[in-house]
């Protein structure tokens, strides 16, 4: 249920993709002398001389240290993008009129009594929340881990008749979404549920 | 905003991790020629080539060279992989559940992932009497389960886990219900 960077992992790799391609396609090209009818020197049996050659000329270090460090960049910027993210809420204002004072709620305190409130309902075993939006238009995004013999649909009910309701009093404004994604906690060993004589 | 709470594709995050480490090790492999060479020229004015002596041998090389061949398909297949990963969907990870908005929320969302799906399965069918041992594989629309038994005549035991993962999907207000196939695996007791 947090965020992952799939847009930007999905651009890159096309972006990438294409560069790699059309360049060894390119490469595959000149070395089937194909590219010698657009190009009349360019047989197989030409020598890589001219690509050499750029590597030769003055100052090509410093631009090669330039590319480098642009390339390190945007490695260090994509791994980065890959840690998960909550995208919890700012912290909610709930005031009317600030001239009279400030009252300001944290998304993980609201959060926190919703897994507190998700825990109470029966065959839940594990329960995490994720308040996004703002305070007029909150957003709840849940991830319930179940027994494995739970009645699903009697948790599900569960949720959307007290748990959100409870949230929604606690807020003061209807939920504008709520998202539950449903885990089923097995449980590991069929000696934790038998007994012994 | 009609945009899905869950997201049901995966956001390829392990080809984007190998090509962000594979950006990483060119840019160090580049980095380190370009330092080498002006350190051993002396000055900021040195060719890249006066660091590492490869670019030398690189300009001896025909077009037409196994190595220049080779490392050309090699580009070629990565470049047609990393494209693919990028623009294909891949498999849905989310099933969908008839779920009712309630009244104090606009929108009421509810998804379990395959991998619920498949512990689903797997607790229904590790119920059924004479089943040593099960392993269940999902997808957004059908549940593999293969159980091993002792038991030399496994139809009766197919039946079983059949009926009970069955029904206990049936039991769940999916917003399609997912097919089960079974398997079964004699295992000597």
């Amino acid at each position: 249920m947090k965020r992952l960077a799939a847009g930007a992992n999905r651009t890159g790799l096309i972006i990438v993709g294409l560069i790699f391609l059309v360049a060894g396609l390119a490469v595959l090209a000149l070395s089937f002398g194909l590219a010698a009818a657009v190009a009349p020197g360019l047989t197989p049996d030409a020598k890589l001389q001219p690509v050499a050659a750029v590597f030769a000329l003055p100052f090509s270090a410093v631009i090669a240290l330039a590319a480098a460090l642009i390339l390190a960049i945007i490695g260090v910027r994509w791994l980065a993008a890959q840690v998960p993210r909550k995208d919890s809420a700012k912290p909610l204002r709930m005031q009317e009129d600030a001239r009279s004072g400030v009252t300001t709620v944290t998304a993980n305190v609201i959060a926190a009594a919703v897994e507190d409130d998700l825990e109470d309902t029966p065959e839940v075993v594990d329960a995490q929340a994720i308040l996004r939006g703002t305070a007029r238009r909150p957003e709840l995004v849940l991830h319930v881990d179940v027994d494995e013999r739970a009645d699903v649909d009697a948790v599900v009910a569960d949720i959307a008749d007290r748990v959100t309701r409870n949230a929604s009093h606690a807020l003061g404004v209807p939920l504008s979404a709520v998202g539950v994604e449903i885990g089923i906690a097995r449980s590991r060993q069929r000696r934790q549920r038998s007994v012994r004589l | 905003m009609s945009t899905r709470l869950f997201r049901a594709r995966p956001a390829r995050v392990v080809p984007a991790v190998i090509l962000a480490i594979l950006i990483l090790a060119i840019a160090g492999a580049l980095g380190w020629a370009a330092i080498a060479a002006i350190v051993s020229e002396g000055s900021g004015s040195a060719a890249l080539s006066s660091g590492f002596s490869g670019f030398a041998a690189l300009g001896t090389m025909t077009w037409a060279a196994a190595a220049i061949i080779t490392a050309g398909a090699v580009i070629t297949v990565l470049g047609l992989i990393f494209l693919i990963i990028g623009i294909s969907p891949g498999a849905k990870r989310n099933i969908g559940y008839r779920a009712q908005a309630p009244e104090h929320a606009e929108r009421f969302e509810v998804v379990l992932p395959t991998s619920a799906l498949s512990n689903l399965a797997a607790a229904a069918a590790d119920s059924v009497d004479g089943v040593s041992s099960v392993r269940a594989a999902s997808n957004a629309s059908s549940t593999n389960v293969t159980f091993s038994t002792p038991v030399r005549d496994t139809d009766e035991i197919r039946r079983d886990v059949d009926a009970a993962v069955t029904q206990r999907f049936a039991s769940i207000a999916f917003d399609r219900t997912p097919t089960v196939k079974v398997r079964s695996q004699r295992r000597p007791a």
